[in-house]
C-alpha cells in the first residue's frame, strides 16, 4: 500500500522538481498576476469611492480584493491538463505513460498537483503583495474580528489577551478551511478537466470543449465577482453548478470564514467529485480501448 | 495458409506468442476542396485501413529478433499491441503468458519499452531523478535499486552525465539513459522501437554493444524494430519482415545477409575532381553518382570483396573523406519486391535451422 503511494508521491516530486528547474520562468508568467490585481485594486477603489458603501454584497473592500486574489490564484496556478491529455492522445506520449504499473488518471493527478503547487504559491505571493500593499493584509482583519466578538463576551476588560487566543484560533481555522478546499477544489478541477481531455479519444479536438467549460467556470464560479453580487436568477443557478466550489467556495471562505460555508462549500465539493470521478472512469475505461497512437 | 504458433507447436519457451493478431483502424476522409469540407462536417466519411492484418509467430525467451518493414507497415501498431496500449481488433497475442491489453500492469513490471522518437526522460532534470522515480514506480526496494542503477551506470557508462539535466545531453547521451531506465526494474523482454533513429556512427555501435551486452548477460528478449540494416545485422540472429500489416518474410539474418544485405554504399568525398563518366575498375561495383568532388558507390560484396573495392579506391582516387553504409532496410525490401521472396523463407515455409528449432521444434519445448 506504501509503495503504491510512493510512486505517486514520487510522481509529484517529480513535477515539483521540474517547475521548480525553470522557476523563473513562472515567475515571470506570474506578471500577468501583478497586472490583474492591479488593474482590481484601481477598479474597485473607484466602486466602493463612487457609491459611497462600505460594503457591496456583504464584501468590504479589502475582502473583495484578497476575494479576487484568491479566485485569481485557482484558475491560474490549475494546469491545463485538458490541452495536455489532449496533446498526449494525439502526439503518441500517451504509450510510454499507459505501459506503466500505475494508474494513468492517478500518475496525472500527482503530475497536475506537483505542477499546481509551485504556481499556487508564486501566484498567491505575487497577487497577495500587491493587494496586501494597496488594501492591506487580511490577518489584521480576522484578528480585529476575532477581538470585537471577545470584547463583546468578556467585556473591556482583558479582552486584549482572550483576543490574542481567539484570533489565533480564527486564523487556524481559515487557514486549515481554506487549504483543505482549495485541495477538494483542485481535484474538482482535475477530474472534470480530465475528463474533457479524455474526450479527445472521440473528437478530433477538445480544446474546443475545453475552452467552454473553462469560460463557464469562469463566469459563473464567481472568478470576476462574488457569487453575491450576481443577480438573483444568475445566482441561484450558479449555486448548484459545480463551478462555485472550485473557485468562489474556497475564495471566499478564505476571506470570510464562517463554520456554517465551509461545511456546506465541502458537502458541494465532495458531492461534484463523487459525480466527476465516476464520470472521469466511465470516459477513461472506454476511451483507453479507442487508443489509435499517431504513426502506429 | 499461415500457421499460427500452436500448429507449428510454439512451446513454454516462447516469450511471446501472436496468434492471427489484427488491428484496424478507422480513417477520417475528406474530399479536396470546401466543398468537401462542408460534406465531411455533416457527413464524415470513414474508411478503414488494416494496419495489421492478421500476423502469428513467435519469439522465444532470451531471442533478440529484428521485426522491420517500410513506414506504415505496421510495426510499431504490433508493439503497441505487445505493450498493452492499443487493443487488437481480432486475434489474440500473449506476452510471458499474459496477454497486453487484458494485464497491461502486470505484464508492465515484466517489459521495458524504449521508443526512439519519445522520451521517457524529464527533460529539465538529471536522469538521475528519473531513474529514481522508476524505482518507486516499478516498486524497487531501495538497496537493490541502488546496486541495480550502480550496474547500468557502469555498463552504460552515463556515471558522468548522470546528474546533468536531459535537455543538455547528446543524443546518443540521453539513449544511453533511455535504455538503463528501461532495464532498471530488470525486465525479461525489452521492446525497443528505432532506438539507434538519429544517432551518429559511434553511438549507434555503443547502443547496439549495450543491447548485445543485456541479451547475453541477462538473457532479455528484445523485440526491435528499425530502419537502419545495421541494427539488424549486428543484434539480432531472426528477421521478420513486414509490409502492408502482413508478414512478408521470417527467416535467420545469416540468410538475409547472404541474399539481400550484400550491398553496401561507399561515400566518397574527393581532394580533386572526378569525371562525370567515372567508371570502377572492378565488377560488382556500381557508380551510384559521380559529380564534382563527390563520388557515390555501391558495392555487391558477394561480387567485390570490400578490402579490394577499397585497395582500388586508395589506389586511383585521392580520398579526403570516406563513409560505408548499409542500404536502408527500404531498398532491402524493394529488393526482395522485385526478386521474389525465395520459397524456402517465405513466411509460411519451414522455418530456417536456429533460431526457429526452438520455437517450432517439438524437441526443444
Amino acid at each position: 500500500m506504501l509503495r503504491r503511494a510512493g510512486k505517486y508521491t514520487g510522481v509529484f516530486r517529480i513535477t515539483l522538481m521540474n517547475n521548480l528547474a525553470y522557476i523563473q520562468d513562472v515567475a515571470l508568467n506570474s506578471i500577468f498576476m501583478l497586472v490583474v490585481i492591479f488593474v482590481f485594486v484601481a477598479l474597485w477603489k473607484t466602486t466602493y469611492s463612487v457609491t459611497g458603501e462600505q460594503s457591496l454584497g456583504g464584501f468590504t473592500l479589502q475582502q473583495t480584493i484578497w476575494y479576487l486574489v484568491m479566485t485569481e490564484t485557482i484558475t491560474m496556478s490549475s494546469p491545463r491538463i485538458t490541452t495536455r491529455i489532449d496533446a498526449e492522445v494525439k502526439g503518441g506520449d500517451l504509450a510510454y505513460s499507459l505501459n506503466r504499473p500505475y494508474s494513468y488518471v492517478g500518475f496525472q493527478y500527482a503530475s497536475f498537483m506537483g505542477e499546481a503547487a509551485v504556481r499556487f504559491f508564486i501566484n498567491l505571493a505575487v497577487g497577495g503583495l500587491v493587494a496586501g500593499l494597496s488594501v492591506g493584509f487580511p490577518a489584521g482583519g480576522a484578528l480585529e474580528a476575532a477581538q470585537a466578538t471577545a470584547s463583546r463576551v468578556t467585556g473591556a476588560t482583558g479582552a486584549v489577551g482572550v483576543a490574542g487566543v481567539a484570533g489565533t484560533a480564527h486564523l487556524l481555522a481559515v487557514v486549515s478551511a481554506s487549504a483543505l478546499t482549495i485541495l477538494m477544489a483542485m481535484a474538482l478541477y482535475f477530474t472534470s478537466m480530465m475528463a474533457l481531455g479524455l474526450l479527445a479519444f472521440w473528437v478530433e479536438d477538445a480544446t474546443a470543449l475545453f475552452l467552454v467549460y473553462e469560460r463557464s467556470m469562469w463566469i459563473l464560479g464567481g472568478l470576476l465577482l462574488p457569487l453575491s453580487l450576481f443577480p438573483a436568477a444568475i445566482r441561484r443557478v450558479a449555486e448548484v453548478l459545480p463551478f462555485r466550489f472550485i473557485i468562489n467556495g474556497p475564495a471566499q471562505l478564505a476571506v470570510k470564514y464562517a463554520a456554517g460555508d465551509f461545511w456546506r462549500v465541502l458537502a458541494g465539493q465532495a458531492t461534484w467529485l463523487a459525480v466527476t470521478v465516476v464520470v472521469l472512469a466511465l470516459v477513461y475505461r472506454a476511451g483507453v480501448k479507442r487508443v489509435n497512437i499517431n504513426g502506429g | 495458409m499461415m500457421k499460427t504458433p500452436r500448429e507449428t507447436g510454439a512451446c513454454a519457451m516462447a516469450a511471446i506468442i501472436l496468434t492471427d493478431l489484427r488491428k484496424d483502424f478507422l480513417a477520417k476522409e475528406k474530399e479536396p476542396g470546401l466543398l468537401g469540407s462542408m460534406k465531411a462536417a455533416f457527413a464524415p466519411h470513414y474508411r478503414k485501413v488494416e494496419a495489421v492484418r492478421g500476423i502469428s509467430f513467435s519469439v522465444d525467451q532470451g531471442e533478440v529478433l529484428a521485426f522491420i518493414g517500410p513506414n506504415g507497415a505496421g510495426k510499431s501498431t504490433t508493439i503497441k499491441m505487445l505493450t498493452g496500449i492499443l487493443y487488437p481488433s481480432g486475434g489474440d497475442a500473449t506476452v510471458l503468458g499474459l496477454r497486453p491489453w487484458v494485464d497491461r500492469q502486470r505484464l508492465a513490471f515484466q517489459i521495458g519499452s524504449v521508443f526512439g522518437q519519445k522520451s521517457q526522460l524529464w527533460y529539465h532534470l538529471p536522469a538521475a531523478d528519473t531513474f529514481d522515480l522508476l524505482a518507486r514506480v516499478y516498486e524497487l526496494p531501495t538497496a537493490e535499486y541502488r546496486q541495480r542503477r550502480d550496474r547500468m551506470v557502469d555498463l552504460f557508462d552515463i556515471g558522468e552525465f548522470l546528474k546533468t539535466p536531459v535537455r543538455k545531453l547528446s543524443l546518443g547521451q540521453r539513449m544511453r539513459c533511455e535504455i538503463a531506465a528501461s532495464l532498471l526494474h530488470r525486465p525479461s523482454v525489452l521492446f525497443l522501437d528505432e532506438p539507434t533513429i538519429g544517432l551518429d556512427v559511434v553511438a549507434k555501435q555503443q547502443i547496439r554493444d549495450l543491447i548485445r551486452a543485456m541479451n547475453r548477460e541477462e538473457g532479455v528478449t528484445v523485440f526491435l524494430t528499425s530502419h537502419d540494416a545495421g541494427d539488424i545485422e549486428r543484434l539480432c540472429k531472426r528477421v521478420i519482415i513486414i509490409n502492408h500489416g502482413q508478414v512478408v518474410m521470417d527467416a535467420g539474418v545469416n540468410t538475409l545477409r547472404h541474399n539481400y544485405l550484400h550491398n553496401k554504399v561507399i561515400d566518397l568525398k574527393l581532394a580533386a575532381p572526378v569525371a562525370d563518366d567515372y567508371a570502377f575498375p572492378l565488377a560488382g561495383v556500381t557508380v551510384v553518382k559521380a559529380r564534382g568532388y563527390g563520388l557515390k558507390l555501391e558495392v555487391d560484396t558477394a561480387v567485390a570483396p570490400m578490402e579490394r573495392v577499397l585497395g582500388l579506391v586508395v589506389e586511383g582516387l585521392r580520398v579526403a573523406d570516406i563513409a560505408i553504409t548499409d542500404p536502408p532496410v527500404e531498398s532491402i525490401i524493394k529488393t526482395i519486391y522485385e526478386q521474389g521472396v525465395p520459397a524456402e523463407l517465405r513466411e509460411d515455409a519451414a522455418p530456417e535451422a536456429g533460431w526457429t528449432e526452438s520455437a517450432t521444434g517439438d524437441a526443444l519445448c
